[in-house]
């Protein structure tokens, strides 16, 4: 299992030693073997962020020695607000691959670089979407395996694909990788898909960063009020104006159900758009822009990027949670606190055989939303089972984790 | 072998002999031919019950001294079965000049048709003859005319039959098979017609049959209750297709007839190869049956769909276009290219979906041909006649490699739609990999000498292929070519590649012909060799043809499909007619006579005129111009598309 740092709680690493464990500005690898070479994370998403501190804590406790790298996205923006991460340019930056060529100054120190990792762990997360084009970062993975590095998948989502190129670059990766972990059952079948048959049945990472009950390392914060996450974010562009009116019904019955109490708008994607590319905190401005004034007044948007360790103390000192995003509700779960999760697709298959897949909805109807509000402001706070709800994921990430220490413990021998 | 009968009695007087045969296996046969020291005497006449058979003969044409009289039954099926022999002495006749008995046999062919039948009716659309002929070392050709209009040539040497082989004494016999197609409506048949069949050889001509057939209409039998399901299944078929909405980007659908490592199939390989590296490009590719070319396929992106045989009733082809149906809707596929003449329910498909669909037609059949080619005899039901012949009015786009291909579809595919689009290949990765390759080390490795003359034929080895024709033009040359030897690369494991080996050593030549099996990597062989053959009696365009003259082979093809269009006679190749090994034969003594400096300039003159005009990327730009250009516009011309002028049909 996942602890935090040196036994320190969830998100609290030594900054101090972190900070001090790798230079961003030059590409050099810090002292310490095996050198794991952590890619994926797209860290103005904080949930993505989480998942990278949950592996590199990960990494760490398997080999104490380890140099850990994470070759991520936003790392300049975001670098320097999670140092418990030593960052460098994304893999496809490092690399450069017909779809995005290398910036001139990484030609030579970016190959480098990453050749002198003695394992590629792509991190998990839901990028592997056909609607996101993921073709560079494809490209990057295909190079890692062209070169002969040991590669990892760890805890990935695998939509089906229907692009040949974007087929053909995953067939690349996925048949030559070591290990593949994906983390719901759907991802299986499409991994299978595309050539890789015995993919493990893993779960996100980010569960790992709560291996106590709430409670049970340090005292839960006070809480109050409910919380909110909004976003229009899909795949498909043209969808997103109806999912910002999602958000918007969203808001109005958690303000219309939530008596007098107080109502935190947040998200794990915000305060930097450009980098990003979205923005929920407008989502949430627009949502907050339709309410009644009355209700209006109980809203509070929290605003500006909210790291891992904030976002989850977000979520622990509320009494209730509905969110649009995942990770905010692996958040709660995490720290016992009551949440339904409104979101389609393939990602709330991460809870699917827990008793935490009862509080899902996709959206699609009103009603369904509605009810799960509801519910979810009348359940009692705090609410522990939803931790134990966990426990068949922290099974299947125990199991997961096997395969990635023989894989930290002799990366050559790939 | 079973004892299928004997030979009952033999009575000689001074003008004939005659010998009496009795048939003993059930069933009567449909001839029975008596032998004189394995050399035919002529076919026998049956008594009333059918199991007693007399043939006379003049003695002149039987042997004198010890002779072994035995006989062949051929049985309905085609079959042939031996009776077993009697030793007899015949007495020399003074005045009478007979050939001795140790001699054996009179010269020339012997053989017999097996198809048509006597009296029999075609409602096929096609007329079918088969039969066999042996020994193949004395036959040139066979020549079949109807109602004695202008011979057309058999196949030669094309079927298997080891039901021969211990009757006739002759290992040759293995391939003894030939076998010929008429389309009735091409060739403007109706009613009665007389067939007759000829074996040519270098000393005569042997007449092997004349037959009588009716032509009949085609058949379209179909029961009410038949018809009404089909309706049901396409209408279920229809619903949905009416389903599918085309998406963005490249939708391609392909529908091919197989994945194996055949000219068509590297054909697709070539034109998808590029297609596959564009990030907008969805492509699932629809085939009957597993093949090697199926990794390939998913390993560049596309998802392969394995739909089982091509359906040959209506029933079953309604309910695979229901099936593809949903898959291609699931697709949001756009276009549809469809590979080879055969998977034309492909065609068909796009259609119901709403889909535009290019054609990429390599067979040279005609349209009756086709269905009993591709299918057999009376496998294929009316509907899905109906719909094969539908598909060619649906398709927006008909694709071929050869004038002379569009020429044969001229007929049935409108101007406007047939479009030549000139095939080539990849001549840049062609000459890359000939570099690599060191081809005295290979030859050596292979146990070819330095002054070894190697003769290399690609291409499956199957009948279309005429690799047996070739074997036996190379052992009439052998002897003056001592140094020549014969490479086809291609064996699949079939029986005519089996029949091959057996026909090169009955003719002496088995040490010299080499068959090795097909390889998705012949450039090594290309460049060991130091001419190349083609033999082929049906082809387009063969890709093995371009291949060859790439690697500046001189080279000797037969003159079928477009081959004339890629080859100039005497200038970059030697041309001669296809279903003849006297013709094949001389034109392979005519290149391996030539002076090895003419031989080389004939080969650079072939290479000269592929390179580059043949590169696969003008190619692959032609096709994709037109899976492009429909899938954003269905109703665009293709011959706009293409930037090309009609040409003349």
């Amino acid at each position: 299992m996942i602890g935090p740092a040196d036994g320190a709680p969830a998100g609290a690493g030594d900054r101090r030693d972190r900070r001090d464990r790798g230079d961003r500005r030059d590409l050099r690898w810090p002292p310490g073997r095996p050198r794991i070479l952590v890619t994926e994370a797209w860290l103005a998403n904080a949930g993505d962020a989480a998942i990278a501190v949950a592996l590199d804590r990960l990494v760490r406790r398997l080999s104490p020695t380890a140099a850990v790298l994470h070759a991520a996205y936003q790392h300049r923006e975001i670098g320097p607000l999670v140092p418990e991460l030593a960052v460098v340019p994304p893999l496809e930056e490092l690399l450069g691959t017909p779809w995005s060529p290398a910036a001139p100054e990484l030609a030579d120190a970016g190959p480098a670089l990453v050749e002198g990792a003695d394992l590629v762990v792509a991190q998990g997360g839901g990028y592997l979407v056909e609607g996101y084009h993921p073709i560079a970062r494809l490209g990057a993975l295909a190079e890692v395996t062209r070169r002969a590095l040991p590669l990892a998948l760890f805890g990935v989502t695998v939509e089906p694909f229907r692009g040949a190129l974007a087929r053909r670059l995953l067939r690349e990766v996925l048949g030559a990788a070591a290990v593949v972990v994906v983390r719901d059952d759907a991802s299986c079948r499409a991994a299978a898909d595309l050539g890789a048959p015995d993919a493990l049945l893993g779960t996100d990472l980010a569960i790992g960063l709560f291996p106590e009950p709430p409670g049970a390392v340090a005292p839960t914060p006070p809480r109050e009020g409910v919380s909110v996450v909004l976003t229009d974010h899909h795949a498909d562009v043209a969808s997103r104006p109806a999912r910002q009116e999602l958000a918007t019904a969203v808001l109005a019955r958690v303000a219309a159900r939530s008596e007098d109490e107080p109502i935190r708008l947040w998200s794990t994607v915000q305060g930097l758009p450009e980098a990003a590319g979205e923005d929920d905190e407008a989502v949430a401005r627009v949502a907050l822009d339709e309410l009644p004034a009355h209700l209006a007044a109980r809203v509070e948007v929290v605003g500006g990027y909210l790291t891992p360790e904030r976002a989850i103390g977000v979520v622990a000192g509320s009494r209730a949670l509905v969110t649009m995003r995942l990770h905010p509700a692996l958040f709660a779960a995490g720290t016992g606190t009551p949440a339904g999760l409104v979101l389609g697709g393939q990602r709330p298959r991460v809870l699917a055989g827990t008793a935490l897949g009862a509080w899902v909805t996709d959206g699609d109807d009103l009603a369904a939303v509605s009810l799960l509000v509801d519910r979810v402001l009348a359940e009692p706070c705090p609410a522990r089972w939803r931790w134990e709800a966990l426990a068949s994921l922290r099974r299947r990430l125990d199991a997961s984790v096997d395969a990635l220490r023989q894989l930290v413990e002799h990366p050559r021998a790939v | 072998m079973r004892t299928a009968g004997w030979i009952d009695r033999i009575e000689v007087d001074e003008a004939t002999v005659s010998v009496v045969a009795v048939v003993a296996t059930p069933g009567p046969p449909v001839t029975v031919l008596v032998r004189a020291n394995g050399s035919v005497l002529g076919p026998a006449v049956a008594d009333d019950d059918g199991r007693a058979w007399r043939s006379v003969v003049d003695r002149s044409r039987v042997p004198v001294g010890s002779v072994v009289f035995d006989a062949l039954a051929v049985g309905g099926d085609g079959l042939v079965e031996r009776l077993d022999p009697v030793r007899w002495a015949v007495a020399s006749l003074a005045g009478v000049d007979r050939p001795p008995a140790s001699h054996g046999s009179a010269p020339g062919p012997v053989g017999w048709v097996d198809h048509p039948v006597d009296g029999a009716e075609e409602r096929e659309g096609v007329l079918e003859v088969a039969g066999w002929v042996s020994p193949p070392g004395e036959v040139d050709r066979i020549e079949v005319s109807v109602d004695g209009g202008p011979p057309d040539r058999a196949r030669l040497l094309c079927s298997p039959r080891p039901d021969l082989v211990d009757h006739l004494g002759d290992a040759g016999a293995a391939m003894a098979g030939f076998w010929h197609l008429v389309d009735v409506a091409a060739a403007g048949l109706s009613g009665e017609v007389t067939v007759a069949i000829d074996a040519v050889g270098p000393q005569r001509r042997v007449p092997l049959a004349r037959r009588c057939v009716r032509i009949g209409p085609i058949a379209t039998e179909a029961s009410d209750a038949e018809r009404r399901w089909v309706a049901a299944l396409a209408a279920r078929a229809d619903a949905a297709a009416a389903r599918c909405v085309p998406g963005e980007g490249l939708g391609l659908v392909v529908v091919t007839h197989d994945l194996g490592l055949g000219g068509a199939q590297l054909w697709l390989q070539e034109i998808l190869r590029p297609l596959l590296w564009q990030e907008d490009v969805r492509c699932t590719v629809l085939a009957p049956i597993d093949g090697p070319l199926r990794a390939e396929l998913e390993a560049a992106g596309a998802r392969v769909h394995l739909m089982g045989h091509l359906p040959t009733t209506g029933a079953a082809y309604e309910s695979t276009v229901h099936e593809l149906a949903l898959l291609v809707g699931s697709d949001e596929a756009n276009v549809v290219l469809v590979n080879t003449a055969a998977p034309r329910i492909g065609v068909d498909l796009a259609a119901r979906c709403g889909l535009p669909s290019v054609w990429a037609v390599h067979d040279h059949y005609t349209e009756q041909a086709f269905w009993r080619c591709a299918f057999g005899r009376g496998a294929v039901d009316a509907h899905v006649r109906e719909r094969g012949r539908v598909a060619l009015d649906q398709a927006a786009a008909v694709c071929f490699v050869a004038e002379a291909t569009r020429a044969v579809f001229a007929p049935d595919v409108d101007d406007e739609r047939a479009v030549v689009v000139d095939y080539g290949i990849g001549l840049g990765a062609l000459d890359a990999a000939r570099r690599a390759v060191d081809r005295p080390a290979w030859r050596a490795a292979h146990g070819f000498h330095s002054d070894d003359v190697v003769v290399l034929c690609t291409g499956t080895v199957d009948a279309r292929k005429s690799q047996a024709v070739l074997v036996a033009a190379f052992a009439r040359v052998a002897d003056r070519h001592p140094t020549a030897r014969l490479v086809l690369v291609g064996a699949a494991g079939e029986a005519y590649e089996r029949g091959t080996v057996d026909l090169a050593q009955a003719l002496g030549v088995g040490a010299r012909v080499r068959v090795v099996p097909a390889t998705p990597d012949v450039t090594p062989w290309y460049v060991a060799a130091d001419a190349f053959a083609l033999a082929s009696d049906l082809e387009s365009l063969p890709r093995s043809l371009i291949e060859a003259m790439a690697h500046g082979l001189p080279l000797v093809a037969t003159e079928v499909g477009g081959v004339a269009e890629l080859v100039a006679d005497g200038e970059t190749g030697i041309l001669c007619p296809a279903r003849d090994v006297a013709a094949l034969a001389t034109a392979l003594d005519r290149l391996l006579t030539m002076p090895a400096g003419d031989r080389a300039a004939l080969g650079a003159r072939a290479q000269a005129a592929v390179w580059p005009a043949r590169d696969v990327h003008d190619y692959v730009d032609g096709v994709a111009r037109l899976l492009r250009g429909l899938a954003k516009d269905p109703s665009a011309s293709p011959r706009e598309l293409l930037g090309t002028a009609a040409r003349p049909a």
